[in-house]
């Protein structure tokens, strides 16, 4: 079980994430609509995991990562991502990200990719 | 041989050379096992050896009793002794021994320590124990040469199942469908590659770069991603992070012929990682998808064919017009070219729609990419010349772009589908005809049941209208994953002139759009909200005071009136007094307004903005209205009034 913070600007992937994490026995501590507001919740909240969005108001997702490593340099990132974002993904994985999801989501698919980056 | 004679060193009975012989015989009588006795001189030295054998044949002999017994036992005693010493080795000892005289060959040696007599060396005890080592050693040489055997049958055991396991491989990889080819951080493809890999690619490629031979057969940007996703790829140093790079490689590339799918699989990740790649010739997979899927629309544009001739019949000489001079007149007016653009726009977008309606699948996918084509113009206004637009118009060629379709409907319902076009619009001018006939010959009552029996006839229920649009609407629904589980039509039976109403019953694909890309929810959040799977939509007309009233409701999640206020804000639709001062009710109305749009994507479905101000565009055109209300959780209903249009 750990303890997952969830930064995306839609509604809907948020609460689709939100099920899936907690139908697998992990906790959501928080959520953010976008970067600026993922990096103050991931200073207060010290989550084991963040999946952060890839195109996000304020802050692109990669930006976010970049501040979110700068703060923990462990800290466990998974970006999520619509198709065709190939380079975009590429840069994430290179700043630190552990794995990316694509969008739309596919429950096994995203459990599988959280578990792998918590081991 | 390094052992020393130490360990076989006896005690040994010792006699002084001055004493007699008798004394030797009472040793030996009293000590049966004794096989001879050392003489030593007064200093110690040892100087001769009394053996059993010997001094017994002597005494034995006609005089041996009295010319040896009581005489001194130097006559008796050998004085050629062998002395050796203690750190003699064993092999040194052996020789000395061997090479006593032929006289002499009695048992016993003297061992000395330096001058120091310290015993007597058993010749046969010394044979015993070389004998015995020689056994040991031997027993140690078989067992190492056992040892070393089974080694070597066990090696070569091995080296036989590694070469049929490699052969089985081989096999199996070159009678496999896939190919198979692997490579390190170079990117160098190994030698051990199936022969199906070459078949593919139609050359040798052990040693090729993989980079190089991949970037014939990718896009450029495709390319760029694969080499840099290999090259961070191969620094990782844990799997996981190494396989998260795996998944942005290209899953699959064309050759001139055939559609290859390609699996990733690290292998020997610790010392040299390297990459395998599996080649999957999945063409025939695809084609047939495609064909089912091909073959399932084709049926749909027949049948839409069969169904609508005349509105898509109308629709194709709208859309011919457009694009042969409809886009110039519009470029041609006075008024800005942003405007222009956008009505440009808003039209392709329309025509879009329609032909999506009908079908028409080939046509709706090429309208798709000229609508991105002017979005990407819109997108870019301030440089975009008039000129540009015209060109980029001029260059699309309408005829070919539908004729795709209307192949398909002409392979099924023979050709003229087109040409035969003519014959109705011929026999609904002998419909007027008639009527104008019956007006001239009938009396005022007869006449108008007549009529009204004739144009029902020809004209449509609206609920019929509606109705045709249940199917669109579910199979959009289920592109969205979602469900439609209901649509229903009731109401009054109204009876209109299509002709009157055609740009409102196109427009109202607009609201079905939306209802199922914004009104309805998907599945699992329904459920969450204690509705039912699929959706519902109800439409209801009524007839009343010679006006139509169409209500079209959906039970979906309802419009959020601060999701509209802050949109509004955003596009700068009103003063921000004006936005504060307003109702959620009169919020929501700004759905109907140009350039409104919640969604930021853009679907082939809705979401550019363009939708609901058509329909209200239409509605207003006609002299009606249009309203929405909505309940958040709830759902959505569109009111429109329309007069009722008596031709």
């Amino acid at each position: 079980m750990a303890r997952i913070l969830i930064v995306d600007d839609s509604a809907i992937s948020r609460m689709k994430l939100k099920d899936i994490f907690e139908t697998d026995c992990h906790e959501v501590v928080g959520v953010a609509e976008d970067g600026l507001e993922g990096i103050e919740q991931f200073k207060i909240l010290k989550p084991d995991l963040v999946t952060l969005d890839v195109t996000m108001p304020n802050m692109m997702g990669v930006e976010c990562l970049k501040e979110i490593i700068a703060i923990d340099a462990d800290a466990n990132v998974v970006m999520i991502s619509a198709l065709g974002k190939g380079d975009v993904i590429l840069d994430a994985l290179n700043a630190g990200a552990l794995n990316y999801i694509t969008k739309p989501f596919e429950e096994k698919q995203v459990l599988k990719t959280i578990r792998e980056a918590l081991e | 041989m390094s052992e020393t004679i130490l360990a076989l060193v006896e005690n040994a009975k010792v006699v002084l050379n001055t004493e007699k012989s008798s004394l030797i015989h009472t040793y030996f009588e009293a000590n049966t096992a004794c096989k001879g006795i050392v003489v030593q001189d007064d200093t110690g030295s040892p100087v001769g050896l009394v053996m059993r054998n010997h001094f017994y044949q002597k005494i034995g002999t006609q005089f041996g009793y009295s010319l040896y017994m009581n005489r001194s036992i130097e006559l008796i005693m050998k004085t050629e002794i062998i002395k050796v010493d203690v750190t003699c080795d064993l092999a040194s000892f052996g020789l000395k021994a061997m090479n006593r005289h032929e006289n002499d060959v009695y048992d016993l040696v003297i061992a000395m320590s330096g001058d120091a007599f310290v015993g007597v060396i058993s010749i046969s005890n010394f044979l015993v124990a070389m004998s015995e080592i020689k056994q040991r050693e031997i027993e140690l040489l078989n067992n190492q040469k056992r040892i070393l055997k089974e080694a070597n049958e066990q090696e070569k055991q091995y080296r036989l199942e590694i070469e049929q396991k490699n052969q089985s491989i081989k096999n199996l990889l070159n009678n496999a469908d896939q190919g198979f080819l692997s490579f390190g951080e170079t990117l160098i493809i190994s030698e051990e590659i199936s022969s199906v890999s070459e078949i593919i690619f139609g050359r040798s490629i052990p040693g090729m770069h993989f980079g190089e031979l991949m970037r014939h057969f990718l896009r450029d940007d495709m390319y760029h991603l694969l080499i840099n996703s290999l090259e961070s790829m191969f620094k990782q140093t844990k799997k996981a992070r190494a396989k998260a790079f795996l998944k942005l490689l290209p899953d699959r590339f064309k050759t001139d012929h055939r559609i290859i799918q390609m699996d990733y699989k690290l292998i020997a990740f610790n010392e040299d990682k390297k990459l395998m790649v599996i080649l999957t010739d999945i063409t025939d997979k695809v084609t047939l998808e495609q064909k089912q899927q091909d073959e399932k629309n084709n049926m749909k544009l027949v049948l839409s064919a069969m169904n609508n001739k005349s509105e898509i019949l109308e629709a194709i000489e709208a859309a011919r017009r457009f694009f042969s001079k409809g886009y110039k007149e519009i470029l041609a007016t006075s008024n800005q070219i942003l405007d222009c653009l956008s009505e440009i726009f808003r039209m392709v977008h329309t025509m879009k729609g329609d032909f999506a309606l009908y079908a028409f699948h080939n046509t709706a996918v090429d309208l798709h990419v000229i609508e991105d084509r002017l979005a990407t113009f819109l997108k870019d206004i301030g440089a975009v010349e008039t000129d540009a637009i015209d060109h980029y118009l001029e260059s699309i060629d309408f005829e070919s772009m539908i004729g795709k379709d209307i192949a398909i409907i002409e392979n099924f319902l023979g050709e003229g589908y087109c040409a035969s076009e003519k014959k109705i619009a011929i026999s609904s001018a002998q419909v007027e005809l008639l009527i104008q006939d019956i007006e001239a010959h009938y009396e005022q009552y007869d006449r108008a049941v007549l009529i009204r029996k004739i144009r029902d006839l020809t004209n449509p229920t609206l609920n019929e209208i509606i109705m045709s649009y249940d199917e669109y609407t579910k199979i959009l629904a289920l592109k969205l994953d979602k469900t439609i589980s209901a649509f229903d039509v009731k109401g009054d039976l109204i009876h209109i002139n299509r002709n009157d109403y055609r740009g409102f019953i196109k427009s109202l694909i607009h609201i079905f759009r939306n209802i199922v890309d914004h009104g309805i929810e998907l599945p699992d959040s329904r459920i969450e909200n204690g509705k039912s799977e699929g959706g519902q939509i109800t439409c209801d007309i009524s007839e009343c005071h010679r006006a139509i009233h169409l209500s079209i409701s959906d039970d979906g999640k309802g419009i959020n009136p601060e999701q509209i206020r802050s949109k509004a804000k955003e596009k700068n639709l009103y003063t921000a007094e004006a936005c504060e001062a307003m109702t959620d009710q009169e919020m929501i109305q700004s759905v109907f307004k140009p350039d409104f749009s919640t969604q930021n994507k853009v679907s082939m479905l809705s979401g550019r903005g363009v939708g609901l101000y058509a329909v209200k565009s239409e509605v207003e055109a006609l002299g009606g209205g249009i309203t929405v209300d909505s309940v958040m959780g709830k759902g959505t209903t569109f009111k429109i009034e329309l007069p009722l249009v008596k031709s």
